[in-house]
């Protein structure tokens, strides 16, 4: 909880920055916001509990890049993916599986014409993983994320493109348990699509 | 405008409360064989654990509580090797819990066997394995019931075992022990396997002097295939 607490202090802090010019002349620093909203296919992969015992329903996610360094866009983002538990016997006797992370992000444009564009990211978070039985939290788990992606954006408009994206994720739960299990619940493996909108803003402080 | 529902809403997800009944972040294993009294697997045997708060049997592995104070955390059936895991997490509040084997056809609430009391420290690196769970058909075995018949005031039976092949349905990991003064034993009921020769084995106390002096006998006794009255007479 005091985790969650500093991080998101620390996120507000820049959010709310005030506007900088950067003084150096060829401006490689650039506070640019960019803000994506996506719906998320999961597609677990591998022996794992996430991909054995779980059929994943829908989920959502955001990013906000607000800074950038030599091309380089920095910024933040979190998900939400909720998943249903289809085998009991060995996820436990609840129902739902909720996934839900924060994380740091870097992306990298690559212009391909006037209207498509490549983004490749790499982001590394936190995350919370709840089982759920009529509602009601039944257990959680805390651990950490890392991806590496790309998306293929199409301009619709000066300040609106439409994006599709792909992305690998690797997520270490913690765990304690025997050696016999600990792989199959204590990592996942994730292989996710992303369908969205980023919005962008023109100005350049 | 964005920045700010994104915020909220981002932050929105983590804002829930950390008290769960589970604790995720650790998994328990479970693991054991059922097999029949002819050592070949029990396939598809319904097996169930269930975590439960303080001592609700006794020393005598009777059930004080029904079902309703039991959360079921997870189930599952023995696969072709009559072989059964079950990875679960432990209840932050509970500390015991009961894994029940197949159901009695009697009523809802015993397992055809039983391993209860269970508690954190009877797992080794998170697992607890119990190699063979031997269920036994009724058919397979008799009722004996051993009484005690007592004339002499000064002495009495502290103690009474079978010591031979029984259809057991309970293993009790923590028993408690008691200081107190054992009661004397009146009758007993085994359920023993049929056609086998085994033993009776007694504790008797006696006082003389106000001194507690004990012995044990040990008698030997034929196992038929009718139900049984053995008698021991002080």
């Amino acid at each position: 909880m005091i985790k969650k607490i500093v991080f998101w202090l620390l996120f507000s802090a820049i959010s709310f920055a005030q506007n900088q010019e950067s003084k150096s002349t060829e401006k490689t620093v650039k506070f640019e916001e960019t803000f994506r909203i996506y719906y998320v296919i999961p597609n677990q992969i591998g022996n794992h509990s996430l991909a054995k015992d779980y059929e994943n329903r829908f989920g959502f996610g955001s990013k906000l890049t607000l800074v950038s360094i030599k091309n380089f866009n920095l910024g933040f983002g979190g998900e939400y993916v909720a998943y249903t538990i289809t085998d009991k016997s060995s996820a436990g006797n609840f129902s739902k599986g909720n996934y839900k992370n924060a994380f740091f992000l870097v992306n990298y444009p690559i212009p391909i014409s006037s209207k498509f564009t490549i983004n490749s990211n790499a982001a590394i978070g936190v995350l919370e993983f709840t089982q759920r039985e009529n509602q009601v939290r039944q257990s959680h788990q805390n651990g950490t994320n890392f991806r590496l992606g790309m998306s293929t954006d199409y301009e619709l408009g000066k300040e609106v493109d439409v994006f599709f994206g792909i992305d690998y994720i690797y997520t270490k739960f913690k765990l304690n348990a025997n050696p016999e299990i600990i792989d199959y619940f204590g990592k996942s493996n994730n292989l996710q699509f992303t369908i969205g909108f980023n919005f962008k803003s023109p100005k350049q402080y | 405008m964005c920045k700010k529902i994104f915020f909220f809403a981002t932050f929105a997800l983590f804002v829930e409360s950390c008290n769960v009944p589970y604790d995720g972040d650790e998994r328990y294993l479970f693991e054991t064989t059922v097999v029949d009294s002819n050592n070949n697997p029990i396939i598809n045997k319904e097996v169930s654990v269930y975590f439960y708060n303080g001592d609700y049997y006794d020393n005598d592995s009777n059930f004080i509580f029904g079902e309703r104070a039991f959360d079921n955390i997870i189930s599952g059936n023995t696969d072709a090797n009559g072989t059964i895991k079950l990875a679960f997490p432990f209840a932050s509040n509970r500390e015991n819990l009961v894994i029940k084997i197949g159901k009695e056809s009697s009523g809802f609430l015993r397992g055809e066997f039983e391993l209860i009391n269970i508690k954190k420290q009877n797992f080794t690196n998170y697992k607890l394995l119990e190699p063979k769970i031997i269920i036994y058909n009724f058919d397979e075995v008799v009722n004996l019931n051993v009484n005690v018949l007592n004339s002499n005031s000064s002495k009495y039976i502290s103690k009474l075992e079978f010591l031979g092949i029984e259809k057991k349905s309970v293993k009790n990991f923590n028993i408690i022990e008691s200081n107190a003064m054992a009661i004397p034993v009146t009758s007993s009921l085994y359920i023993p396997l049929k056609n086998q020769n085994a033993t009776i084995k007694y504790e008797i106390t006696e006082i003389i002097n106000g001194q507690l002096l004990k012995s044990i006998v040990e008698e030997p006794i034929s196992i038929i295939d009718v139900n049984l009255t053995y008698t021991i007479t002080l």
